[in-house]
This record gives C-alpha cells, sequence and structure tokens, in this order.
C-alpha cells in the first residue's frame, strides 16, 4: 500500500505537471501554476492510495498541517508563481504563514499550554520564513533543482524517523508527499515548456513551478518535524539535522559567491558536492532512528508470534506442557 | 411579630436544604485503579492501566438524581508494564496524548437501581465525546482511617474507532476496548 502510494502519487503529480505544462507551452505563468496544482492532487492522490487523507475539520496536527498550513503556502506561491501579486505583499504572506505555522500545528494541545515558550515559536517562525524566502528567491533566480531534491530526501527521511520512532501514520505520510514532490519536479523538467527546453535550461527570472515546488517541499519538511516532534518521538537533534539539510544544499553557494577564484566557485557550486554535503546529516538521521527502532519498538514488534492457532499436545514421552502450532503456521511465520 | 414566621420559615428550609445536601467525595488514588484491556491478535487480551487519575463524587443519597460523578484520567499515565508500548501508546496513532491529555467522563442523569447507580453521562476520548451509560455497583458508605469512604465498580465497553482513532491500527490490538474502573472515594 505504501509503495502504491508513493508511486500514485508521483505519478499523478507527473502527469497532470506534463499536461498542464504541454497547454500552456507559450503561458510560462500558468505553466508555474500548473506544476503546483500537479503537485497538490499528487498529494491527494498518494494520501487517498495510503488511506490517509486528514478528518475534517481538522483535529490534529497532522490534520492541520495536510488541511490548513500546506495548502496556505501552496496558494502563495500559486500567486508568485502567477505574479498576481508583488513581491513586497509575498514577502508579507510568507512571514505571516511562518509565524502562524507554530501556533496552528500546535493548536489545541499541551504545548500550547504554556509549555513551549514564546521565543521558540519565534525562533521557528524566523527559520521558516527566512528559508522559505531565501531560498525560494535564490532558486527563482538560479533556477537551481538541488535544494527541491534534498527537501524530497528530507521528506523520505523524515517519514522514516518518525514511522521508526513509533508513529507510523505520521511516517507515512511523508513518503507520498515525497512522491508527488518528486513526481511534479521531474514534470517541471522533463516535460517543461518549449520556452524552457529551447533555452538555457534554467529560470532566469522567467516564471517556472521549480520555486513553487522547492518552497512546497521546504514547508512540508518543517511541517512534518515540528508534528513529528511535538506529537512523536522524532528527537530535537534529529529535527534540526532534518532541517539543516536544505539549508547545506544552499550554504555553498552562498560560500562560493564569495570566493574570488573559479575553481573553488566551481567545487562549492557542484550538485554532487552539494546533495553529498546534504546527505551527511540526513544519513546520521536514518542510522539514529534504525539503531532506536531496534532497540525499543523492533523488540516489541519483533516479538509478535504469528497468528497462527495454538492447540495443547499431550503425549506419552513428551514434555505435557509443550506447545505445538497448528498445521501451517510455521510456513506461515517463514513467509512472514 | 409577623417577621418571625418567615424568619422560622427560611431557618427550616435552610435546615432542610442541609439535610439534603449531597455529600461530595474526592477520588482515591491510592484505593482505586482505572484498568483497560482489549484483545491481541485475537488469541489473548492486553491489559493496562492509567495511573493519574481525578474525580468528583457527590451523591445525594435523598434524590439521587442530582447526584454527580465526573472522572477525569491523563492519559500520559497509561501503563502497560512495558516502557516502550507506553511510549507507542501515547502517540498519535493510538492516544495522541500532546494533543489530547485527558479522558473525561461527565454524568448528566443519575438513578438509583438495586445495587447501586445507573450513571448516564459524556464520555470524552481522542477529542470524540460519546454519550454512555454506566451502571456503578457500590455506593454504600463506611467509615474507616478518620474518613467517610465509598466505592464503585463499572465496566465499559467501546469500539476505538467510534472515538476517532486510527484505523490503521487497529487489527493486531482489537477495535473492542475494555475499561474497568474500580474506585474509591473519601470525605472528611
Amino acid at each position: 500500500m505504501v509503495v502504491r502510494a508513493v508511486l500514485g502519487a508521483g505519478a499523478v503529480a507527473a502527469a497532470l505537471g506534463a499536461v498542464g505544462a504541454g497547454i500552456s507551452r507559450r503561458q510560462p505563468a500558468l505553466a508555474a501554476v500548473a506544476s503546483i496544482v500537479a503537485f497538490v492532487w499528487g498529494v491527494v492522490a498518494g494520501l487517498f492510495l495510503l488511506r490517509a487523507l486528514p478528518s475534517l475539520p481538522p483535529t490534529t496536527g497532522l490534520d492541520r498541517f495536510l488541511v490548513i498550513l500546506l495548502p496556505v503556502a501552496l496558494a502563495i506561491e500559486a500567486e508568485a508563481a502567477a505574479n498576481w501579486i508583488s513581491g513586497f505583499w509575498l514577502t508579507a504572506e510568507r512571514g505571516c504563514v511562518a509565524l502562524l505555522a507554530v501556533p496552528v500545528l500546535l493548536h489545541g494541545s499541551v504545548w500550547l499550554e504554556g509549555q513551549t515558550p514564546a521565543v521558540v515559536i519565534l525562533a521557528a517562525a524566523l527559520f521558516l520564513w527566512a528559508s522559505w524566502e531565501g531560498i525560494t528567491g535564490d532558486v527563482r533566480s538560479s533556477g537551481d533543482r538541488v535544494v527541491a531534491l534534498v527537501t524530497v530526501g528530507g521528506l523520505v527521511v523524515a517519514g522514516l524517523s518518525i514511522a521508526m520512532a513509533g508513529w507510523l501514520k505520521g511516517g507515512l505520510v511523508a513518503l507520498p508527499l515525497a512522491g508527488a514532490l518528486a513526481g511534479a519536479l521531474l514534470a517541471e523538467w522533463g516535460g517543461g515548456p518549449a520556452w524552457r527546453r529551447s533555452g538555457s535550461g534554467e529560470v532566469g527570472g522567467t516564471p517556472s513551478g521549480l520555486p513553487g515546488l522547492t518552497a512546497a517541499g521546504l514547508v512540508a519538511l518543517f511541517g512534518l518535524v515540528v508534528v513529528g516532534r511535538c506529537f512523536g518521538r522524532l528527537g530535537s537533534a534529529a529535527a534540526l539535522l532534518i532541517l539543516l539539510a536544505p539549508l547545506l544544499a544552499v550554504l555553498p553557494l552562498g560560500i562560493g559567491r564569495l570566493l574570488p577564484d573559479s575553481a573553488g566557485q566551481r567545487l562549492l557550486g557542484s550538485a554532487r558536492y552539494r546533495i553529498f554535503l546534504a546527505l551527511v546529516p540526513l544519513v546520521i538521521v536514518v542510522i539514529v532512528a534504525k539503531a532506536d527502532f531496534d532497540t525499543r519498538l523492533g523488540r516489541l514488534v519483533g516479538e509478535v508470534p504469528p497468528p497462527g492457532p495454538v492447540a495443547a499436545e499431550v503425549s506419552p514421552g513428551v514434555d505435557p506442557f509443550k506447545l505445538s502450532r497448528t498445521p501451517g503456521s510455521a510456513s506461515r511465520r517463514a513467509r512472514s | 411579630m409577623p417577621r418571625f414566621p418567615a424568619l422560622l420559615a427560611i431557618v427550616f428550609a435552610l435546615a432542610a436544604g442541609s439535610l439534603h445536601a449531597a455529600d461530595d467525595y474526592d477520588y482515591d488514588l491510592v484505593h482505586s485503579s482505572v484498568g483497560f484491556k482489549a484483545r491481541f491478535l485475537d488469541i489473548s487480551w492486553i491489559q493496562g492501566r492509567f495511573n493519574d487519575v481525578s474525580g468528583k463524587f457527590s451523591l445525594d443519597r435523598k434524590d439521587p438524581s442530582k447526584s454527580t460523578f465526573s472522572l477525569t484520567i491523563k492519559a500520559d499515565s497509561v501503563d502497560t508494564a512495558n516502557a516502550a508500548r507506553d511510549e507507542h501508546l501515547r502517540q498519535p496513532d493510538y492516544f495522541d496524548t500532546k494533543q489530547f491529555p485527558t479522558i473525561e467522563f461527565r454524568s448528566t442523569a443519575v438513578k438509583a437501581i438495586p445495587d447501586g447507580y445507573e450513571v448516564a453521562g459524556t464520555f470524552t476520548m481522542h477529542g470524540v465525546t460519546k454519550p454512555v451509560t454506566l451502571t456503578l455497583v457500590g455506593g454504600k458508605e463506611i467509615e474507616a482511617m478518620g474518613k467517610k469512604r465509598v466505592g464503585f465498580g463499572t465496566e465499559l465497553k467501546l469500539k476505538r474507532s467510534d472515538f476517532n482513532f486510527d484505523k490503521g491500527q487497529i487489527g493486531n490490538i482489537g477495535d473492542e476496548a475494555i475499561i474497568v474502573i474500580d474506585c474509591a472515594a473519601q470525605r472528611d
């Protein structure tokens, strides 16, 4: 079911993205909006296949993430892609969403009953706003795809870590998100409109779905990590390392721009180098999550006997208290 | 002079009121337990309890319909004698204790029955409130250890799916859960 949900999300997002790009080939702004819409439908399809659609009205942090935070962020990015409002208002909108993100996600929970200092909420808001605004702006001008790819990886790692820490549904929800983002990125890259394929291949100020998809990935990653940390058992260090990954994919670019020689710039700007750098914290998080799973929940799950009926077998010369499984249970155990 | 009968009437009324006043009891955590059990793979029962419970009972023995019962269970205090499983149960796949920290019962109607009380009320768990009727067996007051004490026992069967628990987690652990409440309460 999980594989089907991930592939379904990716396929729907890729197909809709390609169709949208094809229909609007002479209108780049429309194509950009289409890629965001493709992501949305990919997520919906994936969650449907996973049987994890959020409840309405939203009652949990995960519901509020999927029903409120992510759609609002995507609406803002659709506005940005379509050039409907000015940059100042976009920045203001992103700032408002960043400021309200944590209170919305934690609404009604014990975290907002005096347990969470306002400074933590403000710091989280500042982090989201700065990374959202800064990275999206950079992607808009450079057409860089590395951060979007890293957020796909970040979503997968966040999902695995949350699931292995004991919140299966919270972790699994991340996988269709990653699938839909990967599908939409694929369509945006490969099935993009003719104006981009014939050009330099970069965005360079022309409207594109890439900044919006990158922003969607960043906000999704942030929301998922916050609910995973606050409602699941995702540790603070793991949460920070996951959120750090996209920044590590961008940081070398910024440092490279400060360097005078072109060799250093080339090295730091290299996609392979940046992906490797971003993968380091993600791999660490997965290894630690797996070790934690093995020592805690793995034992709990591993001790589950196969659901075969058990019958007492009493015969001469045999321990009368020995339990034997009915025929077929051993093969079932072997299969499981 | 005409004021005297009125004053007397008020005094009698107050006295009568005090005679009918309900007895207020506090939940005795030390001598009580709220446990639960659910089917495991449909072959056995898995059992647990909640360690942090509070409540208030107001018993009007003359007019039981004026009695009230309330119970608040801290979901975070779930204890199945396995720390890893308890952590798992606290997460959103099960109780989601950060979002829904308490499980509550509030009575809405009480009537006396031969062995105790039939108490209708609302049961709130996992953010969902449902009407339930409990048959509380007990209610006899005794005096011991310097306090007046009363005790009740009851069982409540419910389905986790009715309380919006994650359906993906209903399988190995059965949908139906039985909550067993054995509580003592005390007053000075």
